[in-house]
């Protein structure tokens, strides 16, 4: 059920939206106020599930440990490309793989890879360095 | 015969002296009747002259102070008008002034107001404009760059594909 949600989730910006989104659903839970709206990600899910408080923070906390895969490239993808790198990550790393990607155009090409603690330059600008 | 005739001519001319002088003496007595009307009239003249007088002196001095009682009314009144007439004009030109100065305020507010959004609005696109330039003189050094060094440009295919390869190379290095 969680993998389902998770499994959309392409870059660490989105997961910090849905949980922006989770922490106003669960808000919601105790307010006499109009129901908050349900991110799309959960529609269909939410609805069915008894203990919505509890199905709520434990999407929360399933959020807050993604794999994240930093990339540092010199131009910025466009959907269909991020969408083609999500989904290497994800069959590569784990579904509950996201990228976090920054632009830095000085690499010139290629990227610069950090995951787990490791890290390391991929990028055309050291290649033409150790040239 | 001359005698006689100088008689009654005598007599004749007696006679007619004696007519004129009771003519005159007529006429005398009329005279001096007619002055002392005269005399008795003037008197009564200047009696009733001096009462007239006074009358019309009081009359006057009443009909005065009542005429200047109402010129004075009338001046008071005028006086009354001209103020209520300036102070019209004068409320009237202070508010017409305060509504001119309110319309140029407002007329100058939209103004500086129209200004600021026509250069705000042009410094955004202005912002735009330069900031698109940047990014396509980037896209365009990194072109150049890659051009010189490696003898082609790297279009957005050859970008991605280093990208992947990367991914590929870190996953055979155990990064990923």
């Amino acid at each position: 059920m969680y993998f389902e949600i998770l499994k959309k989730i392409r870059t660490r910006e989105e997961a910090w939206e849905l949980l922006g989104q989770l922490d106003a659903l669960e808000t919601g839970l105790y307010s006499a106020r109009a129901a908050v709206k349900i991110p799309v990600l959960l529609q269909g899910v939410y609805e069915t599930r008894e203990n919505k408080k509890a199905f709520l923070e434990e999407l929360k906390n399933q959020l807050l440990n993604l794999a994240v895969v930093s990339l540092t490239v010199a131009l910025k993808p466009d959907e269909s490309f991020l969408a083609k790198l999500s989904g290497w990550v994800k069959v590569n790393i784990g579904e509950r793989a996201v990228l976090e990607i920054e632009v830095d155009a000085a690499i010139l090409g290629g990227a610069l890879v950090s995951y787990n603690g490791k890290y390391r330059d991929y990028s055309l600008r050291k290649a033409l360095k150790a040239v | 015969m001359p005698i006689q005739i100088l008689f009654y001519a005598t007599v004749l001319l007696v006679v007619i002296l004696g007519v004129i002088l009771a003519f005159v003496v007529s006429s005398y007595q009329r005279i001096v009747e007619k002055h002392a009307a005269l005399k008795a009239r003037s008197k009564h003249l200047k009696e009733v002259s001096g009462e007239e007088k006074a009358a019309f002196a009081e009359e006057l001095g009443k009909i005065s102070g009542e005429e200047a009682g109402e010129y004075q009314e009338i001046l008071e009144n005028v006086k009354n008008q001209a103020r209520a007439t300036l102070e019209e004009i004068s409320k009237s030109t202070r508010e017409a002034s305060v509504a001119e100065v309110k319309g140029m305020s407002s007329f100058f507010k939209t103004k500086v107001d129209e200004e600021y959004t026509k250069i705000q609005s042009e410094l955004e696109k202005y912002k735009k404009d330069r900031l698109k330039e940047i990014d396509e003189n980037k896209n365009q050094i990194i072109k150049d760059m890659s051009t010189k060094v490696l003898g082609e440009a790297i279009d957005t295919d050859k970008h991605q594909e280093l990208i992947m390869k990367a991914l590929e190379e870190a996953k055979k290095e155990n990064v990923l």
